[in-house]
């Protein structure tokens, strides 16, 4: 049960106190390393460059990267389309050159993740390309192929907006493959067991070589049944299942993350049964854009709503929380009704949609507002989760709709003033994705090195922030008990684990508003301000006034009286 | 029947109960968490060592109340109550047995190092306790005449001294990773820098939950004196021994950072460029605290008297960092001391010993580990002679401020001497200058919080020592 590929050479050391939730308290950083930091000039971002800046990301205070898609592949869907699952795409370096990095990132306290697609291969691996040549080929059967288009009609289309069925006709095969996604992207097939054996191999390989865990991109499609919509199988669910046991029995203290954009009822089963034996968390998608909702609307039931209707998950298993990520910001998983309302909120114009979703940055969704931004972080921080932030969201970069796809929330990290915002020494004509230069988020007003001199920027409160939800692990692993004052426009909750008390009050309006909370049960105590450490009066019997000021937040820690 | 001896002989700690164990580790001088409060104590590994006395190598949580948990190294041994030898602090005491802290027993110290003669390796389940020697231990470990426990400067490890020839130093609070101290001395060593103590041999933990150093031997100085002991004597006798070397001391100290830098195959000690964020990064963090610290110093009002000459100045202090940190050229970040003063060296009579390689123990040891500028070293023992003068000058002593420029200036040359055209440092005075400035304003920083936490009766020295800091304009350093 070994890889069939040798390891190249493995991350040397233990660099971490073992720790099978050390999850639960993290906070993630969503990289792509082809916009980070680009260190031999070519105009594409490299490992090299990303082991460069590790030491910013320790600054910020970061546990985990989440990196996209390395692999070898075409890059015609940002790398999810994979050519060869055991190489480093070129553009980035060698896998020598990743050793290094995971290893660098290790001694400084900083773990690594990746994504990893299960799903699908691109049509240029070599595996499509043998299965495509003859129906006799050893490899045929590791794709969904069909004489005809119309099976597994209920299943949805995803990119709405490119592909008009699932199906697609291959003239070198003479019949119709399977694709959830882009037609480049044919999908595995998971009934046969050399294909289970192949990803399980694949996932051995980058663990043997030292990753700490992946995010599983595209999870609840990996089988396909007639007279289904083909997503959460309880096959699909199954193999899952194997993928963990693999991982207990022999990767301590790695992960698996899904990417499973469901209803919360749907989700919750990626943790699988009992103590949970899938997946080690699941990014909660149905929250964002109730989030974005709650605010626009000023009021925080959509944000209630939600959580309400959010299973209890087990011990160990812990949500991912985020704003934004690399795809467009998806409404899925909200009504039509809801969707309209966001779309005619956050995508005024119709280039910013994309598919189901809004391709845009936070703070262009947030129409610059550091107010609006600060609140929604506070917000993030402070519910059951790890927050995953998305690089470049804590300067504040904007997005260019202009660029294809979702290149437009994938531009180039902002370091500088300088010539491409200090990304690449490369000619500007020969870069990848060319930097944002617009006046409002361009590379000469929003980039590192001028928020890291000005301390009231959105960087260096982010750094404060992440530093201040690190010092309480309630955060990440008390129980989230929501107040439901009679002010609709306060979102207040309390976070408990053992002694450690904390009380959350954020105001969604946009201008100051009283509030009294309920907290009868917390008699006696002291609310201590988190970020000045000011002391409110004590809790008495009737309810505690706050008057929170417009989009603003208090948090607090309850201290027993000395 | 089996008590605690024969159980302690397997590593089994069960008859130790948490409050027992959380009470004994919270009055510790290596308890690092004491303003915080205890929710608990936990054994998480106990690796048995030897039976007589019986020991075992344990590592124990301490749970702290905000949720958070540090993890110490306690060495327990049991003896019998009537056992004529009773060393080391009690831990528990019960019928007919003594169980204790087994640093300072002389029995225990001489099986560690005979293990480490040995390279014994001991497993307990998953745990596992490495001892390795290195070409300093002697072949024959006789047990001691006398064992004298030191205090150390910092207070997260403990130390003891074996007939004035071998230290052996237990770390307390232990971090994942291999700590920085073994580490630099070994790389030192074999580097051919003579200017440390010869290392005699560690110890290692690993298993669950964390790989890490426990300790090391190495060999003792005789009669050596402290620098920081013979600056004072220096100010306060008008002497010239600083005058006479302190050049000498930058040379050792530079030809130190030569060395750390000399290795490029190593990638834990290969010297790297600055990156353009490293200094504003630093400079950012450094930015914070001052915030921090001058709230701190306006909430002391037992002390508002000693803080005056500065209480009003962060925002001084905050420009000047910006200022110092808009450099071009920084040059190299290599391996360093990380917390080199006066109080980290030792005059032998011929020639100048540095020690203590575990960088600043408060910090995390990712931190502790981190590449930097060497000038972060020179600019702290810089610091170290202006405390000096700084102590004489508050007990009204004389010439501190010319002693203070002599020795500074001499330290500086020899500095500058040794590291000459190496690389490593940033082209061009004037940058260099500015990195000094502000390194040294960064030690200033820790120096004032550090008294204000630890050392009130000290305060009015660290404030001195910053007013003096800021009144000296940074292009005028020395």
């Amino acid at each position: 049960m070994t890889s069939t590929r040798p390891v190249p050479r493995r991350v040397r050391r233990q660099w971490f106190e073992r720790d099978p939730l050390w999850h639960k308290s993290a906070t993630f950083y969503e990289v792509s390393v082809r916009s980070f930091y680009d260190s031999n000039a070519d105009g594409i971002g490299d490992f090299p460059g990303l082991t460069e800046k590790l030491e910013y990301l320790e600054w910020l205070g970061i546990d985990c990267i989440w990196l996209l898609p390395f692999y070898k592949s075409p890059l015609r869907d940002g790398g999810y389309d994979i050519s060869d699952f055991y190489e480093v795409h070129p553009d980035y370096g060698t896998v020598e050159d990743f050793v290094a990095f995971v290893e660098a990132a290790h001694s400084r306290g900083i773990r690594v993740i990746a994504d990893l697609v299960v799903n699908h291969t691109s049509s240029e691996h070599p595996w499509f390309r043998e299965a495509r040549s003859s129906p006799d080929s050893p490899r045929r059967d590791w794709y969904v192929w069909s004489d005809t288009d119309q099976r597994y009609r209920d299943a949805r289309i995803i990119f709405i907006d490119t592909e008009a069925s699932n199906w697609t006709w291959d003239p070198v095969a003479g019949a119709y493959y399977w694709h959830r996604f882009f037609s480049h992207q044919p999908d595995l097939n998971y009934d046969n067991p050399e294909v289970q054996e192949a990803i399980l191999d694949v996932m051995r390989f980058w663990l043997d070589v030292g990753l700490d865990g992946f995010r599983l991109d595209a999870v609840p499609y990996l089988y396909e049944r007639e007279g289904t919509n083909c997503e959460n199988l309880v096959e699909t669910h199954g193999y899952l299942k194997r993928l963990r046991t693999e991982v207990d029995r022999a990767y301590q203290d790695r992960i698996l993350l899904a990417e499973a954009n469901q209803w919360p009822a749907d989700v919750v089963d990626y943790y699988g049964e009992g103590d949970g034996d899938e997946c080690h968390m699941c990014f909660n998608f149905p929250l964002m854009p109730r989030m974005f909702m709650a605010l626009r609307r000023q009021d925080a039931r959509p944000v209630l709503e939600i959580l309400d209707s959010t299973p209890d998950i087990p011990e160990i298993c812990q949500w991912g929380l985020f704003l934004r990520n690399h795809d467009e910001l998806t409404l899925e998983m909200v009504t039509d009704e809801e969707r309209d309302y966001m779309w005619s909120e956050y995508a005024k114009d119709p280039m910013m949609k994309l598919n189901l979703g809004i391709r845009r940055r936070l703070a262009p969704l947030l129409d610059n507002g550091h107010d609006e931004m600060r609140l929604m972080t506070a917000i993030l921080f402070s519910l059951p989760g790890s927050p995953v932030w998305y690089y470049g969201d804590e300067l504040g970069m904007g997005d260019n709709v202009y660029l294809g796809d979702r290149e437009g929330v994938r531009t180039p990290m902002q370091w500088t003033g300088d010539r491409n915002g200090g990304f690449s020494r490369a000619d500007f004509a020969r870069l990848a994705i060319p930097p944002l230069m617009d006046p409002v988020y361009g590379f000469q007003a929003v980039n590192v090195e001028a928020q890291l001199r000005n301390p009231g920027s959105m960087l260096r409160w982010i750094q404060r922030f992440i530093a201040l939800r690190k010092q309480h692990p309630v955060f990440g692993r008390g129980t989230y008990e929501p107040l439901r004052p009679a002010n609709p426009r306060i979102f207040a909750h309390i976070r408990r684990l053992e002694e450690d008390i904390v009380l959350c009050v954020h105001n969604l309006a946009q201008s100051a508003q009283a509030v009294e909370l309920d907290l009868s049960e917390f008699e006696g105590m002291v609310p201590v301000e988190l970020l000045g450490g000011a002391h409110f009066p004590p809790i008495g019997t009737l309810p505690y006034l706050l008057t929170p000021g417009g989009r603003g937040f208090l948090w607090f820690r309850l201290q027993r009286p000395q | 029947m089996s008590g605690p001896r024969e159980q302690v002989a397997r590593g089994d700690l069960a008859f130790l109960d948490e409050g027992t164990l959380a009470s004994f580790i919270r009055e510790r001088r290596w308890f690092g968490a004491k303003s915080t409060e205890v929710v608990g104590a936990h054994v998480l590994a106990a690796v048995p060592l030897g039976s007589s006395p019986a020991l075992c190598a344990s590592l124990v949580e301490m749970r702290l109340e905000v949720g958070t948990h540090h993890v110490y190294q306690v060495l327990v041994a049991v003896r019998d109550a009537g056992d004529d030898a009773r060393p080391g602090d009690a831990i528990a005491e019960g019928d007919g047995w003594r169980a204790y802290e087994a640093l300072d027993d002389p029995d225990v110290v001489v099986e560690m190092l005979r293990m480490m003669r040995g390279g014994a390796t001991v497993a307990a389940g998953e745990a596992r306790v490495e001892f390795r020697a290195l070409p300093g231990l002697p072949q024959e470990i006789a047990p001691p005449k006398e064992l004298t426990r030191v205090a150390s400067g910092d207070q997260s490890n403990s130390l003891v001294v074996l007939d004035g020839e071998l230290v052996v130093k237990a770390y307390r609070r232990l971090e994942a990773g291999p700590n920085p101290e073994v580490e630099m001395l070994k790389f030192l060593e074999a580097h051919g820098f003579r200017n440390i103590p010869a290392l005699a041999g560690w110890y290692a933990y690993s298993g669950p939950p964390l790989d890490a150093t426990l300790g090391l031997a190495y060999h003792f100085i005789a009669d050596a004196e402290g620098g920081w002991g013979l600056a004072l004597q220096d100010l306060e006798t008008g002497g010239d021994f600083f005058q006479r070397h302190a050049e000498y001391l930058g040379e050792v100290c530079g030809q130190m950072h030569c060395v750390l830098a000399s290795d490029e195959q190593d990638p834990d000690f290969a010297p790297e460029p600055t990156s353009t964020e490293t200094l504003a990064l630093l400079a950012a963090t450094l930015d914070d605290q001052v915030g921090q610290l001058f709230e701190q110093i306006q909430a002391r009002e037992d002390l508002a008297q000693a803080v005056a000459p500065v209480a009003g100045r962060g925002e001084e202090i905050r420009e000047r960092l910006r200022e110092l940190s808009k450099v071009e050229a920084i040059g190299r970040k290599i391996r360093a001391h990380g917390d080199l003063h006066l109080g980290q060296v030792l005059w032998t009579g011929s020639d100048w010993v540095v020690l203590d390689f575990e960088g600043e123990p408060t910090r995390p040891l990712p931190e502790r580990r981190r590449k930097r500028s060497p000038l972060r070293d020179a600019a702290g023992m810089l610091r170290s002679l202006s405390y000096a003068a700084a102590v004489a000058d508050t007990r009204g002593i004389a010439g501190a401020g010319a002693w203070e420029a002599a020795s500074r200036a001499a330290f500086r040359e020899g500095y500058l001497h040794a590291t000459a055209a190496t690389g490593l440092l940033p082209a061009g005075r004037a940058a260099m200058d500015k990195l000094l400035a502000f390194f040294e304003l960064e030690k200033a920083m820790y120096e004032l919080r550090y008294e204000l936490g630890h050392r009130p009766d000290w305060v009015p020295v660290a404030v001195r020592s910053m007013e003096r800091l800021l009144d000296r304009a940074w292009e005028a350093a020395p």
